[in-house]
């Protein structure tokens, strides 16, 4: 980040000659769109929120069962064919979409709103502050976690609220660790001293003067969060300790669709391809934003 | 050599016993405390419960009850069962050996697809064959091994019953009432180890190829070129040793997930491991089962990045001498 800003500024008489300066944003966009797979996984994601937000439109209720129209596979009026119950699985796998996609998204701001603060706490102020956070992230490293997000899930319940929160306090130590390192480095840079000597707060120091520079490990980290953890609460939801049927998430329908492996294989197929499309297109957006927000790359 | 262990495993020590703490207090928050498992017994009075209460002590506070589960832990007892009534120890005894029987083929054949391709897809950077390597393992990221689980299943087992193939079983770790010999073993080990290193695959190549790519540029290995030795053993044999080091710490970090992909693999493939062990006991609030395998859990992966700490000093001189 520093270094690029220091390219730019040396930069900027030879170039203002000949074209307007540009943007960090600018620079950043322009490498993300060469990045041609990343550009194909933002517009798949933006495909499958936006079909999850527009999922009432649909013409099937998602929980009406209808007994009369069990296991019909793929069709015309039925695209995904219908489960055990006769609901229409299109329908409910955009439903379901809507609750592993917020799950996912609200789980990774709560990994790396603590996240932030541990590892911006532990790079700052060092010492004992940081070994004692360091051997607390490690310990939550050390740990497998589907069994504490197993007994968590079991002991207090499974509501949506709950499971973001159970989901997302598993997931913030690689972010801590990101941005530990990215202070670290940036607090004896000058720009902090500056700050420091003109006597701003420490907090004024922190958030306002070197978080904003950090802010490109933690965008990338949240793009890759999203996908760990939609892959998290999907999981838990397939051991069926998520959120509960008769709302369908992609991984109780999946769980569903174990029982009916032989009537009804279509069904063990759709909930997960979107899953799989989610984490796929995600994590290429991850990749063009590391490639887009790496100054090394920009010229 | 051995100080440097013994100070890795004094360091250890603590985390274990944070873990278990933590463990312990986060079960006490059951509704009903540990005794939820009879909490739904209509032939249980509230009298009843409250003698059992005493019975098991339940009334101590719980740091008291949490020392005297560490005392009987140090003399290598676990409890018992509040629901099969089985000792913890003999439970988790006769699951462990099968979760790492699976978890160990799982990470032999990992490594066995992770390092071919890591080390092609580094040695001919930018390839065709270093795309399909990226495209391998990001298709293999997106894949919940649920879901994979799932689907393979469908084909191979389903499918190919259907169609008059040989199939493959989808559940058990042998078939039941035949004596379990080699060969069935085996055909019960290919669904669930595809699917665990497929998944696992997909991580790793990536690891092997970053490693190998700082590596190659080093000076000794252009010494090797050099003198003169053969491609073959310059890669395979001076780069890949030193390409290994931080694959093998990310192995040992990575346990962690293994374990949880085992919770997983167990479960849908109905094989008798202790991830399904510690599922089942969640179901049904089986607190002391829980506690024992969340402890031997933590110990064992400790105690295998004590292990990988080994192997690092054994691939690595400067480590071993200092």
């Amino acid at each position: 980040m520093t270094a690029s800003a220091t390219i730019e500024r040396v930069s900027e008489p030879l170039g203002a000659a000949t074209r307007p300066a540009l943007s960090q944003r600018t620079l950043a966009w322009r490498q993300f769109r060469r990045h041609r797979l990343a550009l194909a996984g933002a517009a798949t994601f933006l495909a499958l929120c936006l079909t999850a937000v527009l999922a009432p439109v649909s013409p099937y209720d998602p929980n009406r069962t209808s007994l009369l129209d069990r296991f019909e596979p793929p069709s015309l009026t039925h695209p995904m064919g219908t489960d055990d119950l006769g609901r229409d699985e299109l329908t409910r796998v955009l439903i379901g979409g809507r609750i592993s996609l917020a799950v996912g998204m609200m789980a990774m701001m709560v990994s790396i709103v603590v996240g932030t603060l541990v590892g911006a706490l532990a790079g700052y102020f060092g010492r004992a502050v940081d070994s004692l956070l360091m051997r607390l992230t490690e310990m939550f490293i050390a740990f497998p976690q589907l069994f504490i997000l197993i007994l968590l899930a079991s002991l207090f319940g499974t509501g949506f609220w709950t499971i973001v929160l159970v989901v997302g306090l598993l997931r913030w130590m690689p972010v801590a660790r990101l941005v530990r390192a990215a202070f670290l480095q940036l607090k004896e840079q000058e720009f902090v001293t500056a700050a420091r000597a003109l006597g701003a707060p420490t907090a004024a120091i922190m958030w306002r003067h070197i978080l904003p520079n950090a802010l490109s490990p933690i965008i990338v980290a949240a793009t890759l969060g999203v996908a760990g953890a939609i892959l998290t609460e999907s999981t838990l939801s397939f051991l069926g300790l998520g959120i509960q049927l008769p709302t369908a998430t992609w991984g109780n329908m999946l769980r569903a669709a174990q029982n009916d492996m032989t009537t009804a294989p279509w069904l063990a197929f759709f909930p997960g391809f979107f899953i799989f499309l989610t984490i796929l297109s995600s994590n290429y957006i991850g990749d063009g934003l590391r490639d887009a927000l790496d100054p090394h790359k920009q010229f | 050599m051995t100080r440097y262990l013994l100070r890795r495993v004094f360091e250890a020590l603590p985390l274990l016993f944070l873990i278990t703490v933590a463990v312990f207090f986060i079960l006490q928050l059951l509704p009903a405390g540990p005794l939820s498992v009879y909490e739904n017994d209509p032939a249980l009075t509230t009298e009843d419960l409250k003698r059992l209460e005493e019975r098991f002590g339940l009334n101590d506070p719980i740091p008291v009850r949490y020392l005297k589960w560490l005392g009987a832990l140090v003399q290598g007892e676990l409890g018992y069962s509040l629901v099969t009534h089985q000792q913890v120890a003999a439970m988790i005894g006769e699951r462990l050996p099968n979760t790492i029987y699976l978890m160990t083929v799982a990470l032999g054949v990992t490594l066995l697809i992770a390092l071919p391709i890591g080390v092609i897809s580094a040695i001919r950077q930018y390839s065709w064959l270093d795309h399909l390597a990226t495209l391998f393992s990001f298709v293999g990221y997106a894949t919940p091994p649920f879901w994979s689980g799932l689907l393979v299943i469908i084909l191979f087992s389903v499918k190919f019953r259907e169609w008059g193939l040989p199939s493959l079983p989808a559940s058990g770790m042998f078939t039941l009432g035949s004596d379990g010999g080699v060969a069935d073993r085996i055909v019960h080990l290919i669904l669930p180890v595809g699917v665990l290193a497929l998944f696992n695959a997909a991580h790793y190549t990536r690891y092997v190829r970053a490693s190998m790519l700082e590596v190659v540029h080093q000076d000794y290995v252009r010494t090797a070129r050099a003198k003169g030795l053969a491609d073959r053993s310059v890669i395979w044999a001076h780069a890949l040793k030193n390409a290994a080091l931080p694959v093998v710490t990310v192995i040992a970090l990575d346990l962690p997930m293994l374990f949880s992909g085992a919770v997983v693999t167990e479960s849908i493939f109905a094989w008798p491991g202790m991830g399904r062990l510690f599922l089942e006991s969640a179901f049904r609030f089986d607190y002391a089962v829980l506690m024992g395998v969340v402890t031997i859990t933590a110990g064992l992966v400790i105690l295998s990045t004590l292990l990988a700490d080994v192997i690092y000093a054994w691939l690595d001189p400067r480590i071993r001498l200092s």
